[in-house]
């Protein structure tokens, strides 16, 4: 199998995450942060390792600011909900994934007005003008993608924490498709909330995910409760970091499986990776426009402006239909909406949807050439 | 032995990141206190020197105790 769909899930994995996450269910069996035997201490000692590292990975010097999460997902929510009140302002991009846009809804029905700002992708002068303009004294946060999941354009977030710190309105960051690929600093960037999946560009096990907060404050309102292993007397979820975003038992197989995955990210260099899958998605892109029948909707991709994703349709096919027939082929590729609806609103693909083709440190360049091979020989209706 | 009670694990191993580099020596300790379940680090000496540096790196200890008392 050709396997184009790492925009939803990197695979294959590296061989070293496998290893880690057997290592955590035999070696380090034990509940982390719960016991003080040497087995639950270690493992206790595992999870902070892989926080610190993080806290490297993405330039926070304290690792008390990154918290471990089910998914990028969850991480969205907790800033979200942690933060908002009613009566508040949020802005979010046209270019949110539902992670973002569902839980932005939900305020909206609890009375937080939601303001979707227009983006120019290309355009980082005109995007942040259009941020600028929809400011009110009432906006208390604003959202934006680091890259779109289904055009793979590359949004200003440093420049946009800059305009937003001039209004003391912090700023929350989606790095689903980024994370592992651009480099992040939290402490140069200025992005506030930075939400992380491990199972994409970090190649970690699905399930697992990181909030770093650029500070300590503002302090979140939990999204869950429960159970940290410390304070345990007190009926309240503890005001520290990171236990107050961590409820319940963590998910020790994901941590250390996301650490060695990032691991395998700094081994190879995440601007190295960036620049070769961007490389090899503007060679399919060359393919895919020789094929009458394809229609692309975004400029060839180019580096550091683009990310290695692309979408487009085959005239004549429903999306759907031809990432069926190129399933059964032996390509595999993501039909739909890819969960943004925004996004394929901003295209004009809404109704039809996009195959999207996505690309990570494991896509060769005979993959790609004969991935481009297979869609040039689907057939008719 | 001497046990200064810290806020969470992640401050706990913070602080004995912070005294390992220093040299002192220290070990992670589960206790049940007034709070209920926490974490603490045991030091077998140098312990107004280890609070000293946590003081000055921000890292607040909670209590500190001796012996096998919590």
């Amino acid at each position: 199998m050709i396997y184009l769909d790492n925009a939803a899930t990197t695979y294959p994995k590296p061989p070293r995450v496998r290893q880690a996450v057997g290592e955590a269910l035999t070696a380090l069996g034990a509940n982390p942060g719960r016991g003080g035997y040497p087995m639950a201490v270690a493992a206790t000692q595992a999870v902070y390792r892989c926080r610190e590292e993080a806290a490297a990975f993405f330039g926070l010097a304290d690792p008390a600011c990154v918290s471990f999460q089910p998914g990028c997902t969850q991480a969205v929510n907790q800033v979200l909900h942690g933060l908002l009140n009613p009566g508040d302002h949020l802005l979010i991009s046209d270019l949110e994934h539902n992670a973002v846009l569902r839980p932005a809804n939900a305020l909206a029905a609890r009375g937080v007005a939601v303001t979707v700002v227009p983006t120019v992708p290309g355009d980082g002068d005109a995007t942040l003008d259009a941020f600028r303009k929809a400011l009110r004294p009432t906006t208390r946060l604003a959202v934006c993608t680091q890259a779109s999941n289904v055009w793979g354009f590359r949004l200003p977030v440093e420049r946009l924490a800059a305009l937003l710190h001039q209004y003391n309105v912090p700023l929350c960051v989606d790095a689903a498709q980024s994370a592992g690929l651009v480099p992040i600093d939290l402490e140069a960037s200025g992005i506030d909330f930075l939400c992380v999946p491990g199972h994409k560009g970090l190649y970690g096990p699905m399930g697992v995910g990181l909030l770093l907060c650029r500070q300590p404050e503002p302090l979140l309102r939990s999204l869950i409760q429960g159970g940290t292993g410390t304070r345990s007397r007190r009926g309240e979820q503890p005001a520290e970091l990171p236990e107050r975003y961590e409820a319940g038992t963590l998910n020790l197989p994901g941590i250390l499986g996301l650490q060695a995955g990032a691991a395998f990210v700094r081994s190879q260099g995440p601007e190295t990776l960036w620049r070769r899958e961007t490389e090899l998605t503007a060679r399919l892109w060359d393919r895919l426009r020789a094929l009458p029948r394809v229609r692309l909707f975004t400029p060839r991709p180019a580096w550091p402006e683009a990310l290695p994703v692309l979408s487009f349709t085959v005239e004549g096919l429903s999306c759907e239909e031809a990432a069926h027939r190129l399933g059964q082929k032996g390509l595999a590729l993501r039909a739909g909406l890819h969960c943004a609806p925004l996004a394929h609103e901003k295209l004009g693909t809404l109704e039809t949807g996009t195959l999207r083709a996505s690309l990570s440190a494991f896509t060769r360049r005979e993959e790609v050439d004969a991935a481009a091979r297979l869609i040039g020989s689907l057939g008719g209706k | 032995m001497t046990f200064l009670t810290l806020g969470s694990a992640t401050a706990a191993q913070r602080a004995k990141a912070l005294l390992s580099r220093r040299g002192i020596r220290s070990q992670l300790r589960r206790r049940t206190g007034p709070q209920g379940c926490q974490w603490s680090l045991a030091l077998p000496g140098r312990v107004a020197e280890a609070r000293a540096l946590l003081a000055q790196a921000g890292i607040p200890v909670e209590a500190v105790s001796a012996g096998g008392r919590p």
